[in-house]
């Protein structure tokens, strides 16, 4: 089941988010979750002729850049804790 | 080519839990550029090199961000204390989760065999007819996060 890759991240990203203490280590996990759900995006969308669905392709860029919308926020609000 | 992927997916699985499992910060910044670059090479395979790309920059960006006051983030948190109760209660959790999730994925159709065919999706059609829209919108949501990153590391005078 190849599928089960993005359900794996995504499982080890709610365990780091729910059992960790360290905040920068919270904002990690929820990154890893991200990266799990692009990734099953992306599984979803595969062709064995051709190349990848090209609407999975614009979703997964989309998702990748809200990605990293959100993680410049959450950096810089637990570095705003820090002060 | 399945080898390939699963020899891949062996390193992403380890490099996410050595991203969150790692004694320092810097060794978990580490793990968690081998993950972003790992995935990348997934799509690579995948054949969806623009994908490709964009995740090296996305992860690329990810690691400068952090890179800023990295050491000084050490102290960050909540106070320590085991909690074991808590702890055993996420693991069940998490198992359950995976259980049930195995079961769902039965469902969906097979690796390779998309349900959505070339031409048939009119969701598709007007996705990729105003690509051009769609990636000024996503600038403009970049732009928008950077400014409110600004606003809160904003000093008081």
């Amino acid at each position: 089941m190849i599928y089960a890759l993005g359900l794996v991240l995504i499982l080890v990203g709610l365990y780091g988010v729910l059992s960790k203490k360290n905040m920068v280590k919270i904002i990690i996990a929820l990154g890893i979750m991200g990266y799990g759900v692009t990734l099953f995006l992306a599984l979803l969308g595969y062709r064995e002729k051709g190349t990848l669905d090209p609407l999975i392709q614009a979703l997964v860029l989309i998702s990748l850049g809200i990605g990293l919308g959100i993680l410049i926020l959450m950096k810089s609000l637990a570095s705003r804790l820090l002060r | 080519m399945s080898i390939l992927l699963a020899i891949l997916f062996v390193g992403i699985i380890i490099s996410a839990v050595m991203a969150i499992e790692a004694k320092n910060l810097r060794l978990s910044f580490l793990s968690l550029g081998a993950l972003g670059m790992g995935i990348s090479l997934v799509f690579l395979i995948l054949r969806a090199p623009g994908l490709a790309i964009a995740q090296l920059v996305v992860m690329f960006l990810g690691f400068l961000i952090f890179r800023g006051g990295m050491v000084s983030m050490e102290v960050i948190g909540f106070d320590e204390g085991r909690d074991i109760f808590g702890l055993a209660v996420v693991v069940i959790m998490i198992i359950t989760t995976f259980i049930f999730g195995l079961e769902v994925m039965k469902d969906l159709p097979l690796f390779g065999k998309p349900l959505l065919a070339e031409g048939q999706d009119t969701v598709q059609h007007y996705l990729l007819k105003y690509r051009g829209y769609d990636s000024l919108g996503l600038a403009a949501l970049l732009f928008t996060a950077i400014l409110g990153a600004l606003a809160i590391l904003r000093k008081k005078r």
